[in-house]
């Protein structure tokens, strides 16, 4: 068990930081982004690909994942979403566009897979990067995988860095203005489409950045985007999309529930369950926001705080 | 005559395929308080939109300074120095008051200016300074309009649209708008002011223009349209 919850450590890790993306992006420009996990995917891609022609460790791809993932998220801003932003289009056509950026992304993974394939003899369409991880040492016997450790201190770099961002730069400041108000940011002298670009860079470099971190935990395939968009968007939703830490905690709380769940039931109820695993961040998004409704971004986390550490009001 | 800041010719506006504004003339003088007077529905907020870029006009010319902006988006009006505080105070409620300072020093031409502005701000408003660092959403409705009226002075405004900046506020608060204001033109700020409260409004400004159903009815230095039959009649029931 105990090495289930260290893969669902890591795995959360690598949601939670995809689905802040998709709540950045959503946040900023309405966009519902359905290619997030097509970027996500391209992390994987991009961590493979490096480290199979420049070898070393695929530690030192990670961020050039994020970074692709954040010029897919610009070209994605400047190609598809500008245009429609400008033209005043409604929620449900941001995001259907989004779907097709999906498709072309998507097609761009398996030809680039074909072209590594025909090219360098790689196997792109099977791929397992875990094997290339250093260990930690064990607990209680069970090996620890370095990416259990490195992802939860990016993830603590990532919130470090986005709460200086969002609150000591001007730039961050502006970003959150734009997010409340974007009429009255322009007045000021804020130039709105500056934010939209920045918001699809940090969006796509978590996702991207995401994406490379899982490619140290599964096995990387074409159709990887595709089993990881329902637990990302879960992950965003039952944060409660207003919140760049409700999704981080979303993503937690999806992926924990996730594994741990899967591998109990496979206990409990024989392996035939196994394949329902994609249903649980569904269930688990349905019963947290009956109980509530604004996610869990909304809850009242400083008094929560106050509580804990300080000892009650 | 010196050229005007900011000078509306021939504005036709609307929203969708209803007009709103019809024939709209008017200057704003360099160091002069304007204003623009009417009551609900008139067309007011519509000619401060026209003039910040949020609407495009279907005809007519906006010029700042003797150049064109008709056609420059608001973000870059704000740089040049076309500064709105917006109907109702709006603020940001989630950001901090200094975050709102910041951010009204947002344009280069602004961020230069930023510790004199501060300076000048937190004298004019010693209650922000206190509460710097509070959510602009927990102040009080006197507070937030100082704020809106704070942040604005940060752009550096050379011409400064103020949109009904005393409605909804109690009678004293009012009385401390109008004081703010008065203290701006010793300043030697340039202001386009626009109210419903006619007699205040009468009081503080050089030059009047009246608007009524989208057209300019009556204009002229304040004095003379105080004592002119029509408004005295209509605004100030005497
Ligand atoms: N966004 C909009 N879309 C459609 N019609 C609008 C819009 N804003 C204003 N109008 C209409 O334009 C006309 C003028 O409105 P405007 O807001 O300019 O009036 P105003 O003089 O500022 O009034 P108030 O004193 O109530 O603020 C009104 O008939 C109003 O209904
Ligand atoms: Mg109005």
């Amino acid at each position: 068990m105990i090495d289930v919850l260290l893969t669902a450590i890591a795995y959360s890790s690598g949601l939670a930081l995809a689905a802040a993306g998709i709540t950045i992006i959503y946040m900023s420009t309405g966009t519902f982004n359905f290619a997030h996990a097509s970027f996500t995917a391209w992390g994987f891609y991009v961590v493979f690909s490096l480290f199979s022609l420049m070898k070393g460790s695929p530690y030192y791809y990670m961020i050039l994942g994020g970074l692709f993932g954040g010029v897919l998220g610009i070209a994605t801003y400047y190609i598809v979403n500008r245009w429609l932003l400008r033209a005043g289009a409604d929620m449900v056509t941001l995001m259907m566009s989004t779907l097709g950026v999906d498709l072309v992304l998507f097609a761009a993974i398996n030809i680039f897979a074909d072209y590594l394939t025909y090219t360098y003899h790689f196997n792109p369409r099977l791929f397992v990067l875990s094997s290339y991880d250093f260990k930690l040492g064990s607990l209680y016997g069970i090996p620890v995988s370095g990416i259990v450790l490195v992802s939860i201190i990016i993830v603590v770099i990532i919130i470090a860095i986005l709460q200086l961002f969002l609150t000591r730069t001007k730039m961050g400041i502006a970003m959150r203005a734009t997010i409340e108000n974007a009429m009255l940011a322009t007045v000021l002298g804020i130039n709105p489409e500056l934010i939209y670009v920045l918001s699809w860079f940090l969006g796509g470099f978590l996702g991207g950045l995401g994406g490379a971190i899982l490619s140290l935990l599964f096995t990387g395939t074409p159709n990887i985007g595709m089993l990881l968009i329902v637990p990302e968007f879960a992950a965003s939703i039952v944060g409660g999309l207003y919140s760049v830490f409700g999704s981080l905690l979303g993503g937690f709380l999806i992926g924990i529930s996730q594994k741990v769940g899967i591998a109990l039931l496979g206990k409990w109820l024989g392996g035939w369950i196994i394949v329902y695993e994609p249903l649980i961040p569904l269930l688990i998004m349905a019963v947290t926001l009956l109980i509530y409704p604004k996610g869990l971004g909304g809850l009242p986390w400083g008094k929560i705080y106050k509580r804990l550490f300080k000892g009650g009001e | 005559m010196t050229v005007p800041v900011l000078e509306l010719n021939n504005i036709e506006a609307g929203y969708g395929r209803v007009q709103v504004l019809w024939g709209i003339n008017m200057k704003v003088e360099k160091g002069s308080i304007t204003a623009l007077l009417g009551s609900n529905g008139a067309g007011k907020t519509t000619t401060l939109r026209v003039a910040t870029g949020i609407l495009y006009p279907w005809s007519g010319i906006v010029k700042f300074e003797n150049t064109d902006v008709t056609n420059l988006p608001p973000s870059s009006r704000a740089e040049v120095g076309i500064v709105m505080v917006p109907e109702g105070r709006r603020l940001w409620p989630k950001l901090t008051v200094y975050e709102h300072l910041e951010l009204g020093a947002y344009s280069k031409r602004a961020k230069e200016k930023f510790h004199d502005s501060l300076d000048l701000v937190y004298q004019l408003f010693p209650r922000l300074k206190e509460r710097k660092n509070q959510l602009a959403g927990t102040l009080s409705g006197g507070e937030q309009q100082m704020l809106a009226i704070a942040r604005s002075l940060m752009s550096r405004p050379k011409v400064l649209l103020m949109d009904e900046p005393s409605l909804g506020l109690a009678p004293h608060l009012v009385i401390e708008v109008f004081k703010v204001i008065d203290k701006l033109r010793e300043l030697g700020t340039t202001i386009l002011l626009v109210e419903q409260n006619v007699y205040m409004s009468l009081q503080v400004a050089d030059y009047v223009y009246i608007l009524e159903n989208g057209r300019i009815t009556l204009e002229g230095i304040s004095e003379e349209v105080k004592d002119s039959e029509k408004i005295r009649k209509a605004y100030l029931g005497i």
